[in-house]
């Protein structure tokens, strides 16, 4: 047996290693380290959602404060998109009670992809952008072939288009779930 | 490519919007980062909100963990008297551990690590190559044995062997095993009883666990074999921190270093394998310091010490004589 710096080890396990190493010992450096991995961006999400950084900060503790009480009770396949709904309910719960006017937010669709599915396959995708982009809503069209084609970024597609964020975001994903799903529709007419 | 804090101040203060665009398709399906990017983006000094919202988590952290470390303290004060026979006392008496301890390996800190660069893909010594690089196990007592037979009949008066003679038979060779098909010393023969057992924290204030020297080695070597030299490192240089003169976390560590272009204190890992008490990667460390020395363009230690694996005509000789310093 060997001492070792608990957070080096707690650093070399992944995210569901580092779950189940809370689970077994409860050890609060679990916590630490999963802060150290997701702390920002859990704070970037209270920050969209709440517009004001006082009330993303204490959300943000919050949100670490709960999260073992939350990892005990629930069985986690994919950490990180389990922890993007945790704060988001915190931010929606938020909004809910003191901005009110502020809850259409909360019809927004969540597209959270699995692990598997975060990266790009964007050879296939430029490969269907030929013939299926004209088949696109135009503000999709517009944002897909600004990022895939112009290669903008999504600041610059702002200035251009003068959408919002969230409308170049949403584009972009959405144009780019549509193309998938006329190219298999095509793959599927062709087979025929 | 990891949406990390290091990307996230990178993607918010590039002005050059090709990398932004970069990062974006990266992690343009990954709403989670997207998402966060945006609440970023909405706020000037939204950052260094959250600089000041870490501080402010790492005080909290600090206050819990002083309270655990009171209680923890009166505990292990009381336990004390029982964890002073299980101290070891034997090795450190040989020579050559106070040989070992006396020449300085930096131990480094996650930070240090997470500066360095990993050298040019034709520039690394890959996992797959110091695996099947490796001199024949020590395991083969026959051949050993043979070999110093051999020896003691040489004739006295030959200079270069008498040289060599005390060398070889001095070489202490300890039980190995295989972690992923790489030659590692098992210390669970040499180091019974051998913990320390503390809940104290250390010098950078990090609690502290007891974990089986075997199961951080094999984590270790895990990230050795993926090329995760980094993360590699930071085990390894564990394991010397508790043990520095263990051959395991010098060797790799030392190839780790290498990877990471940091010939220097590859080179003192290298050497200083050579005076720790069991010699099952002295040749190997030879071989792979011939490397460093070349790659530091050393010329004058490359070319001696090329000589002396020639003249030892062992596993490496050969290849050693093929090696040429430019």
């Amino acid at each position: 047996m060997m001492v070792l710096g608990r957070r080096a080890y707690l650093k070399s396990l992944n995210d569901e290693q580092l779950i189940q190493e809370f689970k077994e010992n409860q050890w609060a450096a679990c916590i630490d380290e999963l802060y150290k991995r997701y702390g920002h961006l859990v704070y970037g999400i209270l920050l969209k959602y709440t517009k004001q950084t006082m009330d993303a900060e204490d959300l943000t503790m919050e949100c670490f404060a709960k999260l073992p009480a939350l990892l005990l009770k629930h069985d986690i396949d994919y950490f990180k998109g389990w922890l993007y709904t945790v704060a988001r309910n915190i931010a929606f719960a938020f909004l809910r009670k003191n901005k009110p006017g502020d809850v259409e937010q909360l019809n927004e669709q969540v597209t959270y992809l699995a692990e598997g599915e975060l990266t790009n396959d964007n050879e296939e995708l430029l490969a269907t952008l030929e013939w299926a982009l004209p088949q696109l809503k135009e503000q999709q069209q517009t944002c897909i072939r600004l990022f895939y084609i112009e290669q903008l970024s999504y600041e610059q597609i702002i200035q251009q288009t003068r959408y919002s964020y969230n409308e170049v975001k949403s584009n972009i994903q959405n144009g780019k779930r549509n193309l998938k799903l006329l190219m298999e529709k095509k793959q599927s007419y062709e087979s025929k | 490519m990891k949406a990390n804090r290091a990307l996230f101040k990178k993607y918010l203060n590039t002005k050059s919007q090709e990398e932004k665009h970069l990062i974006e398709k990266q992690f343009v399906s990954d709403d989670f980062t997207m998402d966060a990017f945006e609440g970023y983006l909405q706020h000037k000094d939204a950052w260094q909100t959250f600089e000041a919202l870490d501080q402010k988590y790492n005080r909290k952290q600090k206050k819990k963990k002083l309270a655990f470390y009171g209680s923890a303290l009166a505990v292990s004060l009381l336990l004390g008297w029982y964890l002073i026979p299980a101290m070891p006392m034997k090795q450190t008496t040989s020579a050559a551990k106070h040989k070992a301890e006396s020449i300085q390996i930096k131990i480094h800190r996650e930070d240090d690590i997470q500066q360095m660069k990993t050298a040019a893909l034709s520039e690394r010594i890959t996992p797959t190559e110091v695996r099947l690089n490796f001199s024949p196990s020590n395991e083969a007592p026959a051949t050993k044995a043979e070999v110093l037979e051999r020896m003691q009949q040489m004739p006295t008066q030959t200079v270069e062997i008498r040289q060599q003679k005390p060398q070889v038979l001095q070489v202490k060779m300890g039980r190995e095993l295989l972690i992923k098909n790489f030659k590692v010393l098992d210390y669970r023969y040499y180091r019974k009883g051998d913990l320390t057992q503390t809940f104290a924290e250390n010098e950078h204030g990090e609690q502290q666990l007891k974990i089986p020297y075997i199961n951080i080695l094999n984590k270790a070597i895990e990230h050795f074999a993926r090329q995760d030299y980094k993360l590699a490192l930071l085990l390894f240089d564990e394991i010397l921190l508790t043990y520095p003169d263990d051959a395991n976390a010098l060797f790799y560590g030392a190839m780790c270093l290498y990877n990471l272009s940091e010939y220097n204190q590859a080179e003192s890992r290298f050497v200083k394998l050579q005076n720790v008490p069991f010699g099952n990667f002295s040749e190997e460390a030879n071989w792979y310091l011939l490397h460093v020395y070349q790659k530091a363009k050393k010329e004058a230690a490359f070319s001696s010490l090329q000589k002396m694996i020639i003249g030892q005509k062992g596993f490496y000789a050969e290849k050693a004589e093929n090696l040429s310093f430019n």
